[in-house]
């Protein structure tokens, strides 16, 4: 069981994000008054552009590797993640040290590919996108670290667990930290800065095409559905249903209407500037760590 | 041939091989040859030296010398076997890089700097083994530092290195003379008694007394190590001016004889100082003075063009990361409770592994940008960009380096600061002081990777040098990446084989005698040639995996790569696209400054926000400093 953990959680990974996009796209479209394109058109597109021709615009290994590192350490931090409160045969291996530096390893290689593009829209790009990953991780990094505070513990199913051990004080304003934070985790408006396609182009993706463009859009699919993941995982663990099956049935309708929120505020809501941004982001770092601080004193 | 015969034959060639620089003084490159020789000899001698030390012995080494009528304590332990084999290595790759790097660079002529070079070594073999705080430490410390003043000063032209190097003297002097006249405070204090009396000559002083001792002695090697704010005065200038092989063991072991320092006084003498000393409050202290730094220097590290700055900041960053392990590792055994002594020490040995690393990345990643600045003879990143296929080999050894130093998964930055910051958050469970710290740190190794991220994109990847330098630029000669190449093999075994690192560590702290820790359990941190683990019982707190994290990494390369050609894509090169109405060129590619100006402006406040770059060559051409550059 411990070994297929791992596969149910790559199938589950991947499956499920490009479903996730037709939903956010036929939202976003009801918005507009548009009919929108069918929930399955993401899977269309990703086949579709697999078939195209791929560009390279700086013929050297950085640019080659950038998006199969973003695609492979984003799979390699959702593999890590413990199914139905267990942990799988890979995640007894990591902690949730592991599991954050995946996932900033995976925006480290969209900025390296961006600027090994040597368009100056990519480094634009990349230079806003590296400032975010700046700002926000903190907020990811001490949701878990509350639970690791709270459970006593680093590995993943504890720290995951810990979060909602008792619900206090500290568990509501993280919470509302994380949802404060969720439209921006998953990079929509109105903090879709670093691609900003109107203003730059897309920024970091902007010379990626084809086959290199689908790895980077598969993986931003599947971030998208990690923060939306580990907000049930964390959050609502206590609602945790016995059977498995059941437990990944919620999960899915919950990530949905996670997403359909996401979709509507992402609709409704201007970009800001990155200059707000960050400030809007240097807020939500202090009340994260009220929040924890909270939690240490028990509360 | 005994130990200590070793010693005396480590410290002889050194004395023959700077005498050789001073008799082909006329002949240069007989200089350099002879010097690199007898050099890479001595490091092998004191390599050998420390693997005696602590493979066979099974106590410390102790010896003294007598000079005039004082006895001079040396001490060989197994702590100060570790930093003499980092010495050792930092030594060979500095020794062979310069051989190749002074022959196309000549800032000074070869017999000065040959003969100045091996007193710097001595020097800094001196201040790693001397076990006393008066005439032992007072000669091995003007040695190292009159050493590296000239090393320095003869780094770039004078118009441009007089200042840094004077400054870096009299932070020097401030540094000897507080830790020199700290001990006279102490009643009953014997100039040149071995480190172990003093402190039981503190356990019957005044609390006063105690407290200014730490202050002082805090504070000199603070100033050593770089701590916030002491290191801001001399850092950046002494270590982007100095010769990139100086460069290279000034970050790499000077450092870290600073860090040595720390913990031989807050770890070995303070055990003697019990009643007088307050782990507690020392350890908040240490604490908060190393998360200050590790923040503040990462955070200014950002705002360099001049890379050779932007290292020797982020340098002050890294050793605020060791500076926050001893205090978190000194609060948690405070905290009396068996657990968190036991984290204690794993937070303990996560400091010393991060030395080690420390001293091999950054060594690497000076003499890397010995090679840019070698090829470019530019420091100017805004200057610099796509020089990836051109300088290949340098280029990738600079994105391990840069890997490495930011702690990304598999690296071995990421094994230290997995030890330090775990260890603190398990113990920091009930203290906020400790949690908040540990998540600062966690943070800003994303300001680490940003730094890296600025460094490796805009010099190696992206575009401009082609447009921006008048010369043409090409790889530099083997020696120099031999010796790059050297480094980041013993990188590349930090990162892959932790648990070989954390035996020699755990067996270097049983080799020492005197330790405070000495009492804790090492049972809590468990591991196999795959993992390693912190345990508490039965159950498992913490793991890392370098090797099974690799093995994942790499399955899922091949099949991302495998999804990349499932349609059988054709590769197609071609012009970066801008709008369709123009190329890429000078005017249009992005520079250095541009990079994360509103973040820089959002932590202008934590300084080092002047931003000019001065290259050597642009003073030859025009005879006048140009303008500063304001950077906004």
């Amino acid at each position: 069981m411990r070994i297929v953990a791992v596969f149910i959680n790559l199938l589950f990974f991947l499956l499920l994000p490009p479903f996730l996009e037709g939903v956010m796209r036929k939202i976003t479209a009801w918005v507009q008054s548009r009919q929108g394109p069918p929930l399955y058109q993401p899977y269309l597109d990703l086949l579709k552009l697999l078939r195209k021709e791929n560009l390279v615009s700086a013929p050297n290994w950085a640019f080659r590797l950038a998006p199969l590192l973003a695609f492979a350490s984003m799979l390699a931090a959702v593999v890590l993640l413990p199914l139905h409160g267990q942990e799988n045969i890979l995640s007894q291996k990591a902690d949730l040290m592991t599991l954050i530096y995946l996932l900033t390893l995976s925006g480290f290689s969209i900025l390296i590919g961006a600027l090994a593009s040597g368009n100056p829209f990519g480094s634009v790009g990349a230079s806003r996108e590296m400032m975010t990953i700046i700002m926000l991780e903190p907020v990811l990094t001490m949701t878990i670290i509350l639970g690791a505070v709270r459970g006593g513990t680093l590995n993943l199913s504890g720290a995951l667990q810990g979060v909602a051990s008792s619900r206090g004080l500290s568990y509501f304003l993280m919470l509302a930290v994380y949802l404060l934070a969720l439209q921006a985790f998953v990079s929509r408006q109105p903090f879709d800065i670093p691609e900003a396609e109107v203003e730059i182009l897309e920024g970091p993706y902007v010379e990626y095409s084809g086959p290199n463009y689908a790895l980077f859009r598969y993986t931003l699919n599947i971030k998208r559905m990690f923060y939306a993941w580990l907000l049930v995982n964390c959050f609502l663990s206590f609602l945790r249903p016995v059977s498995l099956f059941l437990d990944l049935l919620l999960q899915v309708v919950v990530i949905t209407l996670l997403f359909v929120l996401i979709s509507v505020v992402g609709a409704t809501h201007p970009r800001f500037r990155i200059d707000q941004a960050i400030k809007y982001y240097a807020f939500l770092i202090v009340l994260a760590l009220v929040a924890v601080g909270l939690g240490v004193k028990g509360l | 041939m005994s130990a200590t015969s070793l010693f005396w034959l480590a410290l002889l060639i050194l004395l023959l091989s700077s005498l050789s620089a001073l008799v082909f003084k006329k002949k240069g490159a007989l200089a350099g040859l002879s010097g690199t020789v007898l050099m890479s000899l001595s490091s092998l001698v004191l390599f050998f030296l420390a693997c005696r030390v602590l493979f066979q012995q099974v106590h410390p080494l102790e010896f003294e010398i007598h000079f005039l009528s004082l006895a001079i304590p040396f001490l060989v332990d197994g702590l100060s076997s570790l930093f003499l084999m980092l010495l050792a290595v930092l030594t060979l790759s500095s020794a062979v890089f310069s051989s190749a790097f002074n022959k196309g660079f000549r800032t000074v002529a070869d017999w000065k700097f040959y003969s100045v070079l091996p007193w710097l070594i001595a020097g800094l073999i001196g201040l790693l083994t001397v076990d006393d705080l008066g005439p032992g430490f007072t000669m091995a410390w003007q040695l190292m530092v009159w050493s590296s003043y000239f090393l320095v000063r003869w780094g770039r032209q004078a118009k441009l290195s007089v200042r840094p190097a004077l400054v870096y003297l009299l932070f020097m002097e401030a540094a000897w003379l507080m830790i020199v006249a700290a001990p006279f405070l102490v009643k009953g204090y014997r100039f040149g008694a071995p480190l172990m009396e003093i402190g039981k000559n503190l356990a019957g002083s005044s609390q006063v007394v105690s407290l200014v001792f730490f202050v002082l002695l805090l504070l000199g090697f603070g100033l050593k190590t770089g701590m916030f704010p002491l290191g801001q005065f001399w850092i950046p200038g002494a270590y982007s001016t100095a010769s990139p092989a100086v460069s290279a063991l000034l970050a790499g072991v000077l450092e870290k004889t600073g860090v040595l320092g720390l913990m031989r006084i807050f770890f070995f003498l303070a055990r003697g100082a019990q009643p007088n000393f307050s782990a507690t409050f020392w350890g908040k202290t240490l604490l908060m003075a190393g998360t200050l730094t590790l923040f503040i220097g990462t955070v200014q590290a950002i705002k360099q063009s001049d890379y050779l700055r932007l290292l020797a900041y982020s340098s002050i960053g890294q050793v605020g990361y060791i500076i926050f392990a001893l205090g978190s590792s000194l609060l948690a055994w405070s905290s009396g409770s068996a657990t968190s002594q036991s984290l204690a020490l794993v937070i303990f040995v996560g400091a010393v592994y991060h030395s080690l690393n420390h001293g091999i990345f950054k060594s690497l990643l000076f003499l890397m940008g010995g090679n840019l600045l070698y090829s470019t003879r530019t420091r100017d990143l805004n200057r610099l960009g796509g020089l990836l296929a051109i300088m290949p080999a340098t280029g990738l050894l600079v994105a391990l380096a840069s890997y490495s130093i930011a702690g990304m998964p598999a690296s071995s930055g990421f094994v230290s600061k997995w030890l330090m910051i775990s260890g603190n958050f398990l113990a920091g469970r009930n203290s906020l002081l400790l949690t908040l710290c540990g998540i600062i740190a966690l943070f800003t190794a994303a300001f680490t990777l940003a730094c890296y991220v600025k460094f490796f994109g805009l010099a190696f990847t992206s575009a401009g040098a082609r447009w921006k330098l008048k010369r043409e630029v090409k790889e530099v000669p083997a020696p120099m990446l031999i010796a790059g190449l050297f480094l980041a093999l013993i990188c590349l075994s930090q990162a892959f084989l932790p648990m070989a690192y954390v035996k020699l560590i755990s067996r270097s702290l049983n080799l020492s005698e005197g330790f405070l820790l000495a009492g804790s359990s090492q049972d809590y941190l468990t591991g196999s040639l795959f993992n390693l683990r912190i345990f508490d019982g039965q159950q498992w707190l913490a793991a890392v995996s370098p090797l099974v994290i690799l093995f994942l990494m790499v399955v899922l390369l091949f099949l991302a790569r495998a999804l990349r050609q499932s349609a059988g894509s054709a590769e197609v090169q071609v012009p970066a696209w801008l709008c369709g109405y123009q190329d890429l060129n000078q005017e249009n590619v992005y520079a250095d400054r541009n990079m994360f100006s509103d973040l820089k402006k959002f932590f202008w406040w934590t300084g080092g926000n002047s931003n000019s770059v001065v290259d050597d060559e642009a003073i030859q051409a025009a005879k006048v400093l140009p303008e500063k550059e304001a950077d906004s």
